[in-house]
């Protein structure tokens, strides 16, 4: 829940951004960014606002019954063989982030992007994909360099060969 | 010129080359849709930018026809996997996994196959009806009713999305308002692009769509990497189904088909909501209803015909009026406008030629979803035993060529990244994304069609209450913000009765 | 990518192989590889022109033209990437549109090319300006609408294609010339804006003769004036603005540039080529069959057009730019 708060501050934010540089701009430029402007500020503050109620109303249901909520009875069990976990997924609302694996993840895809136009993308895009199978023990190291390969191949041929997309592809020094 | 269009479209549809990449979009989808994690929307996002290196109209038959594959593929992986491939097939694992546990895993694919197939059937019979006649319809509208239309979409889309209808408007409005971004089109002034050349034209709507749909599940995908990847079940009797039994489940199918439309045709319900419906539908029809839930073929049968049947429906809110019905549709949506043609009424005028091949790939790409289906639904067990990191791997990789290909832009990439890394957040705090990439969408016809509006009627917003089409759309527009409000629902006292039937926690724009 | 352009990929490998590594010629020749810059997405006009020009261009020169698409601000990208990221070694040019070659820095400050950073190579089209009305509009001609905007000042709409398009200005050449006041309403490019007086939603659309061409000889729009120097053989009853004491000449132009400091080989060489296309009898009857009206300066000549160009705009952006709408 604080994190759909802390969204609905951030686009709060935005919208003051927006506004702010909306005002320097003629009549019909800034007419509707305004607008919506009040929008994005108005929802976020009724977002902050749901959430706050429900958090009083979860404590409230939590002080008249403490134990209620968690304790699983024979007909709980029956009914998780059968709901699928979407549907489980959806009455927990949503999953919470492990930040152990998404992070150094994230973290991989921004290091391959920032590297591309130095080390060139023919060079970066199989060692991303070996480090990713590799680091994360999906494969060894060798069949993962292989799969690498394999992978950056088939980009090659469609999107390089066939498509002439004008990417750097080797390390902007052999240019 | 109607009808010389759905024969144009009809010979288009036709020719070898779109029929063979018709065939490649349906192996695809069918791969997409058996692998745990990844939606229809997402694979369609991937494979966006390669189509636009084609002619539209095989692009399109490429889109279509993997929409469509991925809707029966979900199903493999609900039957097999007991977890759903996409949203859309949640509600088939509830007959199809008993079924698949006693060792009919066969007798259930066979009749989601055929299920899907009499729901694809029937969608393309329905938007080809529906869509020329919506079309004579949009012909009379202007400006003026073209804003309400853009106004009353983002508004349905914002609550019926997945959530709470509060955060959905939220993502809606935050998208229309990234939407304004670029040289706006009544003075050429450069809006919020920070002096960057980049932004100039906007926010490219195709490379929004790309991080939003595929980084967040291939981060989701990397987190279960360590975890036990489930072992699906063996098929070992046969798949295809006897004519006996499809002839008793016709009639189910039939009517869980028609379910299917009528739900695509409301904006902001996707699959997933659909094949609830058709599923409750079909238990209430059943004479027996002990037998839901334990294996029963009709369970099967009325979810699969349901989700497919949506794609028809889905894309006719898309088609006449440019207005994406879903996250999956605004994709297509998306594969037209790689090709410069803008949304909008002009969609079955203008380039009529390159929409009806559209409709007519969803009706004759059931085709090769029926033969290829046969062929690889046995195969699919191998396609499910795919590493999670890999597909995660992949799905990065494709992205970024992707993002770049469109444009040919470094910047893009980071935007998409941007976008992609802000949806992982949206998506762990309970915003569906799914309006945004909607109101992305819909913020330039927005923009456009209000100035105008008020340029034609000399800076009077009276204009749009002048106008009686305009005035209704507007008047449904208020009401559902209205109905979403929590004031409304304490005056109304429904607040608090949130664990209700399943549909109600189910609506999505993603499918 | 369709087979045939496949096809060619594979020649060019061939010819990539067997030419020396390493071998930048002062000139073209056969095998070169020529990137040719687009500023807009495949399928519009300046891929219609490429598709139309390089195969006989190809064919002259002996060179081979990849087309690569960097659309965006329309047009600018690209052409920012030219005027300043490219090598000037005649591996690439690009297509230029006139009027957004030149408005695009005119009207935005933020985009720093000019001009003076390209080598104009050559013009090979210009689509000629029109005003058309629907069919069952009342104004029959030009002088019936200009008089209903003399009579009602800022009540005829007109719809364009965009600010910083050739309509755009054009519109505003008339109202200077004439001293009329139009509302210009600008739309998506020029399909939507005859699409819009088509449907009576604007009075008239200033449009382009080969885009509204299918409709005017289908009876659905009708062209009051078109803003050539001489009558059109294509629309020879339709009076030119001239005629009519306007003294207004505009259309859309497309044609070929390279970045500034290419070689002079280089620039006489692809002139020399192109000069041999425009006097092919086939290709002008490939470019008849699109509707295309050949406008071709080279050189030099390219340059004072555009040049002129650049001084109209900028005097007419002066004016206008603090009242925008």
């Amino acid at each position: 829940m604080y994190s759909s708060i802390i969204i609905s501050v951030a686009s709060i934010g935005l919208a003051v951004l927006f506004y702010s540089q909306a005002s320097a701009y003629p009549l019909a430029a800034s007419r509707l960014p305004m607008l919506l402007a009040w929008a994005v500020g108005g929802l976020a503050t009724l977002v902050i606002v749901e959430e706050l109620f429900k958090a009083r109303r979860r404590n409230k249901i939590a002080q008249a019954a403490p134990e209620a909520a968690p304790a699983p009875d024979d007909n709980a069990v029956l009914d998780s063989a059968m709901i699928p976990p979407i549907l489980e997924a959806e009455d927990e609302g949503p999953k919470p982030i492990v930040w152990s694996a998404a992070l150094p993840f994230a973290a991989g895809i921004i290091a391959y992007v920032t590297l591309i136009p130095y080390v060139g993308y023919l060079l970066v895009t199989p060692v991303f994909i070996a480090l990713g199978l590799a680091i994360s023990g999906t494969l060894r190291w060798v069949p993962a360099i292989l799969v690498a390969l394999g992978m950056t191949a088939l980009v090659w041929v469609v999107f390089i060969w066939a498509l002439y997309m004008p990417i750097q592809l080797v390390p902007a020094f052999f240019e | 010129m109607e009808t010389s269009f759905i024969a144009i479209g009809f010979a288009n549809a036709l020719t070898p080359t779109n029929l063979m990449f018709m065939t490649l979009g349906t192996a695809l989808g069918l791969m997409v849709g058996a692998l745990p994690g990844l939606s229809a929307t997402m694979a369609l996002a991937l494979l966006l930018p390669l189509t636009f290196s084609l002619p539209p109209e095989t692009g399109l038959c490429m889109l279509a026809s993997l929409y469509l594959a991925a809707m029966y593929g979900g199903s493999i992986a609900a039957i097999l996997l007991r977890t759903p491939g996409t949203p859309a097939a949640a509600a088939t694992l509830l007959d199809g996994f008993p079924m698949a546990s006693r060792g009919e895993a066969g007798r259930a694919l066979g009749i989601s196959l055929t299920s899907s197939l009499v729901g694809g059937i029937i969608s393309g019979i329905a938007l080809l009806t529906i869509a020329p006649f919506l079309g004579k319809l949009v012909l009379l509208f202007g400006p003026v009713e073209l804003f309400a239309i853009a106004v009353l979409g983002i508004t349905m889309i914002g609550t019926l999305a997945k959530g709470s209808p509060m955060k959905g408007l939220l993502a809606g409005a935050l998208g229309l308002l990234l939407a304004m971004v670029g040289m706006d089109p009544t003075t050429g002034t450069a809006r919020f692009t920070a002096g960057n050349i980049n932004l100039f034209s906007g926010v490219p709507f195709t490379v929004a769509l790309i991080g939003l749909f595929s980084i967040p599940q291939a981060i989701a995908l990397a987190e279960q990497a360590r975890g036990k990847q489930p072992r699906p079940a063996q098929i070992s009797d046969r798949v295809i189904p006897r004519l006996p039994e499809f002839l008793r489940l016709l009639p189910n199918s039939m009517r869980s088909a028609v379910i299917g439309v009528v739900t695509g045709l409301i904006p902001g319900t996707g699959g997933d909501t659909a094949s609830w419906f058709a599923y409750n539908e079909a238990k209430r029809f059943a004479k027996d209803k002990s037998r839901f839930g334990k294996g029963d073929p009709a369970g099967v049968a009325a979810p699969e015909a349901a989700n497919n049947a949506v794609v028809g429906g889905a894309l006719v809110p898309t088609i006449a009026l440019g207005i994406p019905g879903s996250s999956a549709t605004a994709v297509l949506l998306g594969g037209l406008m790689v090709h410069g043609i803008l949304p909008g009424p002009t969609l079955l005028t203008d380039y009529g030629d390159v929409t009806y091949t559209l409709i007519w790939a969803i009706l004759l790409a059931n085709i090769p979803l029926f033969l290829l289906g046969l062929l690889f639904t046995r195969f699919s067990v191998i396609v499910m035993r795919v590493p999670r990191m890999a597909v995660a791997v992949a799905i990065v990789v494709m992205s970024i060529v992707g993002s770049f290909a469109i444009n040919n832009n470094l910047f893009d990439v980071w935007l998409m990244l941007g976008f992609g890394l802000l949806g992982y957040i949206f998506e762990r705090a309970g915003i569906p994304t799914a309006p945004m990439v909607i109101g992305l969408v819909l913020g330039m016809l927005l923009d456009v069609s209000l100035n105008q509006s008020l340029l034609i009627g000399r800076g009077n917003w009276g204009i749009f209450l002048e106008s009686k089409i305009s005035l209704v759309l507007l008047a449904i527009a208020a009401l559902s913000i209205l109905q979403a409000t929590p004031f409304f629902r304490l005056v109304f006292g429904r607040f608090g009765r949130r664990k209700a039937v399943p549909q109600a926690g189910t609506m999505a724009g993603d499918s | 990518m369709n087979s045939k352009s496949l096809k060619k990929k594979a020649l060019i490998i061939a010819a990539a192989l067997a030419l020396p590594f390493g071998a930048a010629a002062q000139q073209y020749s056969a095998g070169s590889e020529v990137t040719v810059l687009q500023g807009f997405s495949p399928g519009g006009g300046s891929d219609a022109l490429a598709q139309l020009v390089q195969p006989y261009l190809s064919k002259e020169l002996g060179a081979n033209f990849v087309n690569q698409y960097q659309p965006g601000a329309t047009g600018a990208i690209a052409w920012t990437r030219l005027a300043k990221q490219t090598r000037a070694d005649g591996r690439t040019i690009s297509i230029t549109n006139t009027p957004m070659l030149m408005t695009n820095y005119i009207m935005n400050p933020t985009i720093t090319y000019s001009i003076d950073e390209i080598t104009p190579l050559a013009n090979v089209v210009t689509d000629p300006g029109v005003i058309v009305v629907r069919a069952e509009s009342p104004y029959q001609t030009v002088e019936e609408l200009f008089e209903a905007a003399r009579a009602n000042p800022e009540t005829i709409t007109i719809g364009n294609s965009g600010v910083g398009g050739d309509d755009y200005f054009s519109t505003i050449m008339v109202e200077k010339a004439t001293g009329l006041k139009f509302i210009k309403v600008p739309f998506q490019g020029d399909g939507p804006s005859w699409a819009a007086a088509l449907a009576g939603t604007i009075d008239a659309s200033f449009n382009n003769l080969g885009i509204t061409f299918p409709q005017i000889q289908a009876g659905n729009l009708r062209v009051l004036a078109v803003f050539t120097e001489d009558r059109l053989p294509e629309i020879p009853d339709v009076p030119t603005l001239r005629e009519k004491g306007i003294d207004v000449v505009a259309g859309s132009s497309r044609g070929y540039s390279g970045p500034k400091g290419m070689s002079a080989e280089h620039v006489q060489q692809f002139i020399a080529a192109m000069d041999r296309v425009i006097a092919n009898p086939d290709f002008l009857r490939d470019a008849r069959e699109r509707a295309f009206v050949i406008d071709y300066r080279s050189g030099d000549d390219y340059m004072t057009f555009l040049k002129n160009q650049e001084v109209t705009f900028k005097a007419i952006w002066e004016e206008v730019k603090d009242q925008a709408q």
